[in-house]
């Protein structure tokens, strides 16, 4: 009885090891990084526009998910749009575009937190072309 | 001269077939088929004329107005047909008023005056009496000379787009016997663009050959039947710069901004009834769409 037990001592013990060490080589223990656990969901994510060219201005629902309180900055196709302190999950934010844009979130030190595409689509079926000269052009 | 040339074009349209469906890209000029796009923008600028005693052109409407369809377009004075269209590359052949004498019928001189001979360095001027001219006073006025008259021209244009730009080369001959000459181009275009705003630059070089350069900037006998005065002008490279840019600031309506300016050669700008060495061009108006 007491070599049964002195073995399942013996093999918890080992087992307790190796769990440690794999609990170490993970991370389970240390600090995650904050971008590797946020999300964030935009809506929506589509524009619709009579014809391609014309300009869409939409107030966007945003929700997140695993984001510190902090100050973070919105950017458009890389363009700083504004700064705010978020406190809460959800925002809001209005843009206005004419082309596929995406949306950034970035923390103080210009890291990309949280990247989003939004889409511009024409609602009328007739096919565009491109034009072969440029349009008010004097040459 | 004229149907000869155009069985060549009929050749061409049936060697291509037609054209696949291609999808244009925010961001470039992009047009409805099947749809008339008109522009008209009033502003403010003027366009410079090299011709001795010619008068600034004001530019105070500019037009813009294309048709495009599957394959035939109108675009600005530009009757086209197009045979290639793809994501990277487009062809096109089109027939086209060659501008060239647009400088011609637009000025209307009052006086009829010749102020001497041409520079001798240039052309095969014959002074008189073996004298040697100061090139400053080898200037003629367009009434001393013959109309120079309109040419259409025949024309192939190529393109290779980039994702911010595209580089394109263009041959054009005259197909209406006014000079039989040709010219070609090649120009890159990018642009910079944001949601409301566009920004392009063209960096281009004209070629014009010699029949088309004397036709407008020689003098010749037909000139001055009675007098010895005559130049031969010689074909040369242009180089040229242009600038637009158009915000939106409405459904309809533009600001539109263009700078133009185009460096005339040497042998051009040594004819007697040239007088600058370049062409430029300002405007700044506000544009409406239809």
């Amino acid at each position: 009885m007491s070599t049964k037990n002195s073995n399942l001592k013996t093999c918890i013990g080992r087992y307790w090891v190796v769990l440690s060490l794999l609990c170490l080589h993970y991370g389970v223990f240390a600090q995650a990084p904050q971008k590797a656990y946020i999300s964030w969901r935009v809506q929506p994510k589509v524009c619709i526009v009579a014809k391609l060219g014309d300009s869409c201005e939409m107030a966007l629902l945003i929700s997140t998910d695993g984001l510190k309180p902090g100050k973070y900055c919105y950017f458009k196709n890389n363009q700083k749009m504004h700064c705010k302190t978020f406190n809460q999950a959800e925002d809001t934010v209005v843009v206005k575009f004419s082309q596929h844009t995406v949306l950034e979130l970035r923390d103080q030190n210009d890291t990309i937190l949280l990247s989003h595409e939004i889409q511009i689509k024409a609602r009328n079926r007739k096919p565009q072309t491109r034009r072969v000269r440029q349009p008010w052009s004097l040459f | 001269m004229f149907i000869h040339r155009l069985r060549y074009l009929l050749l061409a349209i049936s060697l291509f077939g037609s054209v696949p469906a291609f999808a244009c890209e925010s961001g470039q000029s992009c047009i409805e088929k099947g749809q008339w796009d008109i522009g008209i923008a009033f502003g403010i600028g003027a366009r410079s004329n090299p011709l001795v005693d010619g008068n600034t052109f004001p530019n105070i409407i500019l037009i813009d107005v294309a048709w495009y369809g599957d394959q035939i377009y109108f675009d600005n004075g530009e009757l086209g047909f197009r045979l290639i269209e793809n994501q990277k590359t487009g062809f096109e052949t089109y027939l086209v008023i060659d501008r060239e004498a647009a400088y011609f019928d637009l000025l209307h001189p009052g006086n009829f005056s010749i102020s001497s001979l041409i520079s001798p360095t240039t052309g095969q001027p014959i002074p008189p009496d073996n004298q040697t001219l100061d090139s400053e006073e080898v200037r003629l006025s367009l009434d001393d000379i013959r109309d120079r008259k309109w040419a259409v021209n025949l024309g192939g244009r190529y393109h290779y787009y980039t994702e911010k730009g595209e580089v394109s080369f263009s041959y054009e001959t005259d197909v209406s016997s006014v000079h039989q000459g040709s010219k070609a181009a090649l120009s890159y275009e990018h642009y910079w663009s944001g949601d409301d705003w566009q920004l392009s630059i063209r960096p281009s070089v004209l070629w014009k050959s010699d029949k088309l350069v004397n036709y407008y900037y020689g003098v010749s006998a037909q000139d001055f039947p009675d007098n010895d005065i005559r130049y031969t002008a010689k074909g040369g490279l242009q180089p040229s710069l242009s600038l637009t840019y158009t915000k939106r600031f409405s459904e309809d309506w533009y600001w539109v901004a263009n700078l133009s300016y185009q460096k005339l050669h040497s042998s051009m700008v040594a004819s007697p009834i040239v007088d600058e060495n370049n062409v430029s061009s300002v405007f700044l108006g506000l544009g409406y769409r239809f």
